[in-house]
């Protein structure tokens, strides 16, 4: 992968005890849009064939400005920083700078949405280069809020006659068996 | 996949094996544990080899000549036994490999190729 920028640790305990730990100056008040929080969403390159799973952790800073950061599984990201993030009314930009193999280094990706009526949905475009794909986040949680632990399942490691794949796949010969041959990276 | 497929067929009779494996020549038995987290459904079975020669196994049942059969989703209907060598698929899909378009991987095909199997074995069970 090429060289990306990490959210310098001093940054991320900055935000994440000082400015997620409550409300602060510029916080949103009862009635305005609060986009403070976990987001989890998926951005939808081609249906059903290319989508992204992606996390936003947005929070205020000790000035109440929103500030955050991003997983994105597949690019490898994890409280990856978000360079803009900037509220307007029930619409909200941010975005993060990524060296691309495609656009270059330091190139701009942009999430772009709107937060639905209850609050809890942001629904947008995602800007990778010259392309928009559609892109929705679902309020998981609050600022601050530990990342759910991804549970890892026993992974048995193949003979070179493949056996004990065989087996199981001639012991369940009654079901349908979906074998997928896959890159873990 | 989790998304569009196991989530959405919930048939205990559907049996997925995921085979991780070294496509890109650097990938670790770690970052096969760690990838299990993305296919985590109870149906699902999980397998490391650290070479190749599954995948070029697989290459004659899919019609592949020059490219390792990674990257594929392959469908057994019931009845299908593995003998001597890799069994040919009944239905299955690719990414990125010089066949059929129509086959390129698609969660939602996939998942109706799953139901239409599963649909046909109830089928033959009731007759």
């Amino acid at each position: 992968m090429d060289d990306r920028r990490r959210t310098p640790l001093w940054l991320c305990a900055l935000t994440l005890m000082l400015g997620f730990s409550g409300p602060a100056a510029g916080a949103p008040v009862a009635g305005e849009a609060r986009f403070d929080g976990i987001w989890e969403g998926v951005i939808t390159y081609r249906p059903a064939e290319m989508e992204i799973e992606a996390l936003v952790e947005l929070g205020f800073d000790p000035d109440g400005e929103l500030v955050g950061t991003t997983d994105i599984s597949t690019l490898h990201m994890k409280f990856y920083h978000l360079d803009r993030v900037i509220p307007e009314g029930r619409q909200i930009t941010f975005d993060f700078l990524y060296d691309s193999e495609r656009h270059g280094p330091n190139s701009r990706f942009i999430f772009s949405g709107e937060l639905d009526e209850a609050g809890e949905m942001i629904r947008g475009e995602f800007t990778d280069g010259d392309k928009q794909h559609p892109f929705f986040l679902r309020r998981t949680g609050d600022a601050g809020d530990p990342r759910k632990p991804r549970v890892e399942l026993p992974v048995t490691v193949l003979s070179d006659t493949w056996a004990a794949l065989r087996d199981r796949f001639n012991r369940e010969v009654e079901d349908v068996r979906l074998v997928m041959l896959l890159s873990p990276r | 996949m989790q998304r569009h497929v196991l989530n959405r067929l919930e048939d205990p009779r559907l049996q997925t094996y995921v085979v991780w494996g070294p496509m890109l020549d650097k990938e670790t038995e770690d970052d096969a544990r760690s990838a299990t987290s993305h296919v985590g459904d109870a149906r699902s079975t999980h397998f490391w080899t650290p070479d190749h020669a599954i995948a070029e196994a697989f290459q004659g049942p899919l019609g592949l000549e020059l490219e390792r059969a990674w990257d594929t989703f392959l469908l057994y209907e019931p009845g299908v036994r593995w003998d001597d060598t890799p069994p040919t698929p009944t239905y299955f899909m690719h990414v990125g490999k010089r066949l059929p378009e129509e086959q390129k991987f698609n969660g939602d095909k996939l998942r109706e190729a799953a139901q239409r199997m599963l649909d046909a074995s109830t089928a033959a069970a009731v007759d």
